[in-house]
């Protein structure tokens, strides 16, 4: 059965596909070579100098995250809820990035730190700073070892290839550009991949629209073979689908303080990996407007991603019935095969190679990602912190090189036992996605409160995590009765709730630090023209104010959710 | 403002290759292949795995991916890349410092 359902997915992969892949990797190398050049200090290699254009950083902060895990696992989300996908987006993504860009990149671009910990060491001191680079390293190697397996199953799911093959050439791909050309070339690669994968998308959402009679006729569809539940699919409130909060205004409560306010907000302001691509930019002005400029395409995106989901669901035979079975059907496929099914059955040699690049290079995307923010942590935050400190920038550059290998070693090695422990991963991941939630409390109150103390910033980043493990833990042992997401929503919610409470009690009995040390960190001590950017030249422009492009975006979100209500 | 009236800096700015250039030589392959490809297949309208979609995917996608390589290109020459002045990068403006 399994042997049957894998060779389902086959895709009939021609000499042209083969060509387009080739070509696309050629110019993947291609931007590593040429990125190589402009490399002569360690921070041309980790930040790219801090000179690249906003729309350039803008759209490697999306594409940093527009990884397989969320092509995949949107796309799924389609398939399996339908239009409260959108809730990602417009409820999590945008508003978080918009406060970013808008709140707090003034305090990351503006104290010139070279990294999210390295904020974390000038704010609150050794503690804190060492449980959150620590983590931080660890979380991206193994995150990189996961999405390098994550690709090469991919891969010998659509072509055949055997898993290691895959492995070790993605790798020595990503670990060639990354040590070649630093964050330039990372970069440089996600914004081409950004477009390949736009590419990809954007004809598998219209071919299958025609497929099925237009946007009405997918609602059709649905509303025939889903009745019990069609009206949770084809609306994006209440979500309790998403949720699993059968109870309406709780489960709107949980997507928007969950979701949207504390899990998001986490992860968009505080992730390195994320918030390194607006470190990159050439000024505070491109800074602020890198994930500003990043949300409007993330806005659209969307619609590309849940209704190529929706649409494989109603499409692809074998995932009708697997849907129609409540996901217990075992015949080989799931919602997570949503789009391979799509790009199997719509798209004629040509643009199938097309898509398959697209494929692959969003998988090695994301790990280059997670590789070129490890690499300038564990260098920056560990080793020129802790271990071999002072020493000439030159060989702080070697160190960068040699670790961003022994990043991509640790991670093959991770990609092979991933293979054989594939729910240790799975679990994994979800905990490390359990650090973002408390770290967006610390930074929060840390950037607008002057008494924090670094004591409160180290126990409540830690005790705010352990309430997030533990609120997996009791559902997981069906204490509590929510799904997954859920599940992820109210521990978010309870791990900034204990971090804000214990930082604010732990504050007062213990000793801040001296307020002179803490100019361009806190809100309250900072001259108001360090947070503002130049705005002349090439920062000039009402179009280019932050406030007018975050307003902006936020106005296009509701509009767009008002569409789908 | 413009790059030309600026002595050109030497070493750091070497390697400020446009991306728009090579997402346009990219497009440009790619359009041109799947293009083609639509032109010349002789089962126009069908995927790769047999199936009728009732449209040629390549030929319509082929289009839009050389009109997206030329508006790069337009963009690439309309407004070069202009070097970064010498003082940017790399200085730490004296106000930051404790």
């Amino acid at each position: 059965m399994q042997v049957l359902g894998a060779a389902s997915l086959r895709l009939n992969a021609g000499p042209i596909d083969y060509v387009l892949i080739a070509v696309y990797f050629v110019l993947v190398l291609g931007i590593g070579a040429l990125a190589r050049r402009s490399v002569s200090s360690s921070l041309d290699f980790f930040l790219s100098g801090r000179s690249l254009p906003a729309w350039v950083t803008g759209l490697a902060f999306i594409s940093a995250n527009l990884g397989a895990v969320e092509i995949f696992g949107m796309t799924a989300n389609g398939a399996q809820y339908g239009v409260p996908t959108v809730h990602y987006y417009w409820i999590g993504a945008i508003p978080a990035m918009v406060f970013l860009g808008l709140v707090m990149m003034p305090f990351y671009y503006g104290s010139k730190v070279r990294s999210v910990p390295e904020f974390m060491l000038r704010r609150f001191g050794k503690f804190a700073h060492l449980v959150n680079a620590i983590s931080f390293a660890l979380a991206q190697v193994l995150i990189a070892g996961v999405n390098l397996y994550a690709l090469a199953s991919v891969v010998n799911l659509l072509l055949g290839w055997p898993l290691w093959v895959s492995i070790i050439i993605a790798a020595v791909i990503v670990l060639a550009y990354t040590t070649l050309g630093g964050m330039r070339a990372a970069v440089y690669n996600e914004v081409m991949q950004f477009f390949v994968i736009v590419a990809m998308l954007v004809p598998l959402t219209l071919v299958g629209l025609k497929n099925v009679g237009g946007w009405s006729g997918l609602k059709d569809k649905i509303n025939h073979i889903n009745p019990g539940t069609a009206a949770a699919q084809l609306h994006s409130w209440p979500g309790t689908n998403i949720t699993g909060i059968s109870n309406a205004t709780l489960s709107v409560l949980g997507i928007i303080f969950g979701l949207g306010f504390v899990l998001s907000f986490g992860y968009w302001t505080t992730n390195f990996a994320e918030v390194q691509r607006a470190l990159s930019a050439r000024s505070m002005s491109a800074a602020r407007r890198t994930p500003l400029i990043g949300s409007y395409p993330k806005t659209f995106i969307v619609l590309v991603i849940f209704i190529p989901g929706m649409l494989a669901a109603v499409l692809s035979p074998e995932l009708a019935a697997y849907k129609a079975s409540g996901g217990t059907l075992k015949n080989g496929v799931t919602y997570n095969n949503a789009i391979e099914l799509l790009i199997r059955d719509l798209l004629p040699n040509g643009m199938l190679g097309v898509a398959i690049a697209g494929l692959v290079a969003a998988f090695m995307a994301g790990m280059a990602a997670n590789v070129s923010s490890f690499n300038t942590v564990f260098t920056y935050d560990i080793w020129e912190t802790y271990v071999v400190k002072n020493k000439p920038d030159a060989y702080y550059l070697r160190v960068g090189r040699l670790i961003t290998l022994i990043g991509c070693l640790v991670a093959i090695l991770t990609a092979f036992i991933a293979g054989n422990f594939n729910n240790l991963m799975d679990y994994l991941q979800t905990l490390f996605s359990f650090f973002n939630a408390p770290l967006f409390a610390t930074f929060i109150l840390g950037m607008f409160w002057k008494r924090m103390t670094p004591l409160a910033g180290g126990i409540g980043l830690i005790m705010g995590t352990v309430s997030a493990v533990t609120v997996d833990a009791l559902n997981r042992a069906h204490v509590l009765n929510l799904s997954n997401q859920g599940a992820s929503f109210l521990g978010a919610i309870a791990a900034f709730v204990v971090d804000v409470v214990l930082s604010v009690l732990i504050s007062y009995v213990s000793r801040p630090r001296p307020e002179a040390e803490l100019t361009g960190l806190v809100w309250s001590l900072t001259p108001r023209d360090a947070l503002r950017q130049a705005e002349v030249g090439q920062d000039a422009g009402w179009y280019r104010k932050p406030v007018v492009l975050g307003t902006g975006v936020l106005v296009l979100a509701a509009a767009l959710s008002i569409v789908f209500w | 403002m413009s790059a030309e009236t600026q002595a050109k800096p030497a070493g750091r700015t070497a390697g400020l290759f446009d991306l728009r250039l090579i997402i346009a030589l990219l497009f440009t392959v790619f359009g041109l292949v799947v293009t083609i490809t639509g032109v010349v297949a002789k089962a126009k309208d069908v995927s790769a795995s047999g199936q009728n979609v009732g449209v040629n995917v390549n030929l319509w996608t082929g289009i839009p991916m050389l009109v997206l390589a030329a508006l790069f290109v337009l963009w690439a020459v309309l407004r070069p890349v202009r070097l970064p002045p010498p003082t940017e990068v790399g200085t730490p403006q004296p106000d930051q410092q404790q």
